[in-house]
């Protein structure tokens, strides 16, 4: 991992822990939002609505699926935001 | 005691569950509303409970948040919720639902085949009055209406944290989840007001509370005499300064208003 991308993931990290209300180290790039995390339906609208703002990017709820664990997270928003890593 | 999972089935491709809580006596089961819940009465069966003796279920079903809404092409939520209420392990007494979840229980006791029930409360349902013609005005304001409701249950929702959280960023989780729900859950919505008109509202011979609040524009106004006439079996409780979710923001108080409904009922065994 470069370290733009470890910048960035650790970004995405604090952005989700501060919604799941987590201590950043305690989320991996795979533990699960909602098995491990007790995240439900709208704290995942809210990482997205955070992200959205954070970036000035917009990501459909489509997407809102797949963004089950920080990687996966990571994958979107890269996609959306058109990061090159 | 915590609540735990009780059953979990998939019909026709639909979820649904049953959650049971904490307390014994005969079986009171919990229907959310739309985008909505089962999580959602956990606070409300802590004010009910008292010393009143009941086993509490509450249901999880297919127009809960994050739902699909696929069902809307084959089948209701009155025969959803029949068959959530065929996965209990004992036969429902009393049968509460909130706004969507309320309106699939109407249908159910408006049906000839209804469940054998003690009585029901519906909290937050709606209901189209006769003269209210079905135009273009009624699908606006409607749309309207299930667009606002929508923002203030995600508002209610996020409770304390909706204090640190910037307006603009609520907006946006409010238009994202509008987004997600998309327009099959306002079809869904919307066929169910419509429908309230036809229901064979006047043959129901359980004895039903309904709470409503007067600035939920589901119920308020010429809606709730029109109701009133349409279900003689039905109280009508219009609370002065209640909204949509008054059953939360005023649990107190309106689970007193059910608790003096079950002890005024004839022979109750759920109070």
């Amino acid at each position: 991992m470069t370290q733009v991308m470890s910048n960035r993931m650790n970004e995405l990290r604090e952005v989700v822990a501060e919604v799941l209300e987590v201590e950043p180290e305690e989320i991996t790039e795979t533990s699960h939002f909602v098995d491990d995390h007790d995240a439900d339906s709208l704290r995942a609208i809210e990482i997205l609505a955070r992200l959205e703002k954070l970036y000035k990017i917009e990501i459909p709820q489509t997407e809102l699926p797949k963004m089950e664990n920080l990687r996966a997270v990571y994958d979107v928003v890269k996609q959306y935001a058109g990061w090159q890593d | 005691m915590t609540w735990y999972p009780v059953v979990e089935v998939v019909r026709d491709g639909e979820r649904l569950a049953v959650h049971r809580g904490p307390g014994s006596g005969p079986a009171l089961v919990l229907a959310h509303g739309l985008e909505d819940s089962w999580h959602t009465w956990q606070p409300f069966v802590d004010a009910l409970r008292g010393d009143l003796p009941f086993t509490p279920y509450a249901l999880d079903l297919p127009w809960r948040a994050g739902a699909k809404y696929a069902w809307v092409h084959h089948t209701g939520p009155a025969d959803l919720l029949r068959h959530a209420l065929t996965l209990l392990p004992e036969p429902p007494a009393l049968l509460v639902g909130h706004s969507f979840g309320a309106n699939a229980v109407l249908e159910l006791l408006a049906d000839a085949d209804r469940p054998r029930l003690e009585a029901a409360v519906l909290l937050a349902p709606y209901f189209r009055p006769p003269d209210d013609p079905i135009d273009w005005r009624l699908f606006d304001r409607e749309l309207a209406r299930f667009r606002a409701v929508i923002g203030e249950g995600v508002r209610l929702k996020l409770g304390d944290r909706r204090r640190t959280l910037d307006e603009d960023l609520v907006d946006s989780m409010v238009a994202k989840t509008l987004d997600r729900v998309g327009p099959l859950g306002f079809v869904a919505l919307l066929r169910q007001f419509i429908t309230t008109t036809d229901l064979d509202l006047d043959t129901v011979p359980v004895p039903t509370l309904v709470v409503s609040g007067a600035t939920d524009a589901a119920l308020a106004g010429p809606r709730t005499e029109a109701f009133r006439r349409a279900m003689p079996a039905a109280t009508v409780h219009t609370r002065a300064d209640g909204g949509h979710f008054c059953h939360l923001e005023q649990a107190a108080a309106v689970t007193t208003e059910i608790r003096q409904f079950l002890a005024a009922l004839p022979a109750p065994t759920v109070a």
